[in-house]
């Protein structure tokens, strides 16, 4: 209460109605997409710090011939847990994470759309997550591979819980991605501030709601195909069994049906955060913007037609490899446009080199590095010498370290302010680049030559005299450098929320978008008063209106609100009211009124994890409770009360 | 499904536009939900196709299913999909009623609706357990097991959606303005009706047609 008058102020009657519960329930019952986000951000974090971990003890098994650190089943554990890690736990949640917190920011919307589904997919994602590291626990950790491929994983060759743990943890995390991908398309069409026409959507949140339209059309077919493996493997069908009259290539064209859109799924979600940077950073706006959301959309259709490219070993008639050889030549040219674009942005603006666009530039070498020798893998005749070899290796991390990682990074520098209130220290932040450009470097590009030397992927240890010796320590050498930039990465970010951490106020960098308008961290409501975006730069132009409530000409309040803004103001019924636009022009439509604390999300993914381990331990009860839980959790979420 | 039908939402213009959130939600949900049925019809379809043409020595034997797995009748699956499109009629006409102001009509018709999806569940799981063959002699056999199971956990799912919005109706949350998880609930069980269809057709049809 304001200690001249009995009424709150407008601002604490805000922070009251849309504030968190007290205590450790209030905690967990959160359901706004800053706790969302955060939570999303912070755990992927700390699964990339564990999937790194592993690569660092898979190149000291490999930094010298016929090393002993550990043996065989050890070396396949790691690699199948590390690229599992890194695909399903940090990169794509870490992406959905910045969205779920920024992009409703960046709107200049209060909250996702539908918040109870916004905090199941992370606990979906939590408990898929916990899920699949409990095979750590029990020694049963699956060790096929990432990309799982039959008939190595069918009952046959991979008898155990391994593989089970796998196929079971990673349909509950495409379960998480795919809720937080419908929160993110419903948030982009319809809760955009006034004047937020679809020309004025930030490209970050363009390339998020591409990517998550995406995930809508790429992850259920592989849920498919992990259903009918798993049903293999437990009831004992024979979809991949070619003794019964399956085919383990039904695997492979399920699983990359999925797998080639999910690399664009990592990629253009970083590509968004790095147009943010970039713009904030030269102070211009992007060059070309029209023709890179068009490239974003472009990749996305094309990623879709690509991926029997990843299968040009296994036989496919040569008609059919010409076709995804074309196709796969044909995605260089959106690529290249965002490219030029990023080059044309710095070239015209004046550059601030903060962390974050050192990041930035990492992310153009040697993204344009591996996209090149993606070119040369495209073609079959190359592919079938290359396949399967350390060339394969050295160029998909060229593409994902270099298009999602650097980019994660550079953004953890950028957001950071605006996520906890703190700015990572920008000395140590160079350091940390220096090391991880270097380091990654040192490590991959060697990989080249030794997947052209003949080194094959995923063998646990060579002989010497092969030549491959000095290629490999370097690449030991150069992975080491990597981790000692990630730790002082890491180092910086405790640092920056010690107590004697740098405090951020609204706008560090001089953004020009929605998010930068209200305070650092973003308070419970997001914004106090009225938005009118008028261009894709609104804290840039002189006529948007920005939701700071500051009462300067540029951002303040509206002196005459229409009615429902004032209702929004003051909420004086208690309810999460929020604006909703229409869905091209973003002209006020009507109000809804949002959820605020529930466990129920909770209680369902505990539930569905329930379900999963019944499955695992064929305890068929266990199951049946576990879905039972999931039904009657729904049921309560779906009760009537919550207007 | 538009935005006016919805209990929280507040006109700002005359009448709200557009789809609601729900709606949103929903229509991105049968996405998931056709990809998935996709993902799952790949598997006869490619398997299908993948089969020797002509016999061949050892374990693998030539058609789909091979000789000596005989294909099961058709009956009950197509009484399955007719009661489940009895039921999702019944649904829709819920809805219709409950526009008219005709709550009471509303209930009526959603619990029979509800009892109808479920008896197309019912016919389905008897129909799977009436089947001449086990789920792991081929790969056919895998696939009409599993697809016509997954065709009863869609119908499945829809008779909770409709039993869920029929408890929205007698706690008397739904009036003739505001009634868009009725409506909602109309397209995803005529949705669920639809896969599941498609489901028995993979199972039932297509081998009938690639035989010739």
């Amino acid at each position: 209460m304001s200690a001249s008058t009995s009424r709150p102020t407008d601002v604490e009657l805000l922070d009251h109605v849309w504030g968190a519960r007290p205590g450790f329930v209030g905690w967990l019952g959160q359901c706004n997409h800053k706790a969302v986000g955060r939570r999303f951000v912070f755990t992927s974090f700390f699964f990339l710090l564990l999937g790194g971990a592993m690569a660092l003890l898979m190149r000291t098994q490999l930094a010298v011939p016929d090393n002993t650190v550990m043996g065989p089943d050890t070396f396949n554990q790691l690699f199948t847990m590390h690229g599992t890690i890194m695909m399903f736990l940090f990169v794509v949640p870490m992406l959905e994470g910045f969205t779920i917190y920024v992009a409703p920011l960046s709107l200049g919307a209060r909250d996702m759309p539908m918040p109870r589904l916004n905090a199941f997919g992370y606990w979906a994602f939590l408990a898929g997550g916990v899920f699949l590291l409990s095979s750590f626990v029990v020694g049963a950790v699956p060790d096929s591979g990432w990309f799982a491929y039959v008939p190595l994983t069918g009952p046959e060759f991979a008898p155990g819980l391994n593989l089970d743990f796998w196929l079971l943890g990673v349909t509950m995390l495409e379960v998480a991605g795919i809720v937080a991908a419908i929160e993110i398309v419903t948030l982009v069409a319809r809760f955009r501030a006034p004047g937020m026409s679809i020309s004025r959507i930030p490209v970050f949140v363009w390339a998020s709601f591409v990517a998550s339209v995406m995930i809508l059309f790429a992850f259920p077919p592989l849920v498919a195909g992990t259903v009918l493996l798993e049903l293999d493997r437990k009831l004992g069908t024979t979809f991949y069994n070619a003794a019964f009259g399956g085919d383990p290539m039904l695997w492979q064209h399920l699983f990359w049906w999925f797998g080639h859109p999910e690399v664009y799924i990592q990629l253009l979600p970083a590509v968004g955060i790095a147009a943010a940077i970039l713009v904030t950073a030269t102070g211009r706006r992007m060059v070309g913007r029209v023709a890179v959301v068009a490239a974003l959309v472009a990749i996305a259709i094309l990623s879709f037609g690509l991926w029997v490219h990843h299968m040009y070993a296994t036989g496919i008639p040569l008609i059919a490899t010409s076709l995804f050889t074309a196709a796969s030549f044909m995605i260089a040219i959106p690529t290249a446009v965002i490219i030029f674009s990023f080059i044309a942005t710095m070239w015209w603006g004046r550059i601030r080199w903060y962390v974050s666009m050192l990041y930035v530039v990492g992310f153009i070498v040697i993204f344009v590095a591996g996209g090149i020798t993606g070119v040369m893998v495209a073609m079959v005749p190359f592919n079938w010498q290359a396949h399967d070899t350390y060339f394969i290796v050295a160029h998909l991390h060229y593409v994902l370290v270099g298009g999602s990682l650097f980019p994660i990074l550079g953004g953890l520098h950028h957001f950071m302010p605006k996520l906890t209130g703190r700015i990572m220290n920008e000395s140590l932040g160079r350091w940390a680049f220096a090391l991880n450009f270097i380091g990654f470097n040192a490590a991959f590009l060697p990989q080249h030559w030794l997947g052209l030397f003949g080194m094959t992927r995923r063998i646990w240890t060579y002989e010497e005299g092969l030549g491959w010796e000095r290629l490999n320590l370097l690449s030991t050498a150069g992975s080491y450098t990597m981790g000692l930039g990630m730790l002082l990465f890491t180092i910086n970010m405790i640092l920056a929320h010690l107590p004697g951490g740098q405090r951020s106020g609204p706008n560090p960098w001089g953004g020009p978008t929605l998010e930068w308008a209200t305070d650092s961290p973003a308070p419970n409501y997001n914004f106090r008063s009225t938005i009118q975006v008028t261009s894709p730069e609104p804290l840039w132009d002189h006529e948007s209106r920005t939701g700071a409530g500051t009462g300067d000409d540029t951002g303040g309040e509206d002196p005459d609100p229409p009615w429902w803004q004032r209702q929004l103001d003051r909420p004086e019924t208690g309810l999460r009211q929020t604006v909703v636009t229409t869905t091209l022009d973003a002209e006020p439509d009507h109000l809804i009124t949002l959820p605020g604390h529930s466990l129920w999300p909770l209680w369902a993914a505990l539930s569905l994890m329930i379900a999963l381990t019944g499955v695992l331990v064929d305890f068929w009860a266990i199951a049946l409770i576990g879905t039972g839980g999931l039904i009657a959790s729904c049921a309560a979420w779906l009760w009537p009360g919550v207007e | 499904m538009r935005a006016d039908r919805s209990r929280t939402v507040i006109p700002i213009r005359e009448r709200a536009h557009g789809v609601a959130m729900g709606g949103w939600g929903l229509w991105l949900t049968i996405i998931v939900m056709v990809m998935f049925v996709a993902g799952l019809s790949a598997a006869p379809l490619y398997l299908e196709t993948a089969q020797p043409r002509a016999p061949i020595t050892g374990e693998v034997s030539a058609g789909w299913p091979p000789p000596g797995i005989a294909l099961p009748a058709m009956g009950r699956a197509v009484l399955a999909i007719v009661l489940g499109a009895l039921g999702a009629g019944l649904v829709g006409g819920a809805l219709r009623a409950v526009r008219e102001g005709a709550v009471r009509l509303t209930g009526i018709l959603l619990l029979a609706g509800v009892a109808l999806l479920a008896g197309s569940v019912v016919t389905i799981v008897l129909d799977i357990a009436a089947a001449p063959f086990s789920y792991d002699e081929h790969a056919y056999t895998s696939t009409y097991w599993i697809l016509s199971s997954i065709g009863a956990v869609f119908l499945g799912t829809a008779v909770l959606m409709a039993a869920a919005v029929l408890v929205h109706v007698l706690t008397g949350v739904v009036d003739a303005e505001r009634h868009l998880e009725l409506g909602n609930a109309t397209v995803y069980v005529w949705t669920c009706v639809a896969l599941t269809t498609v489901l028995l057709i993979m199972v039932h049809v297509h081998p009938r047609l690639v035989a010739g």
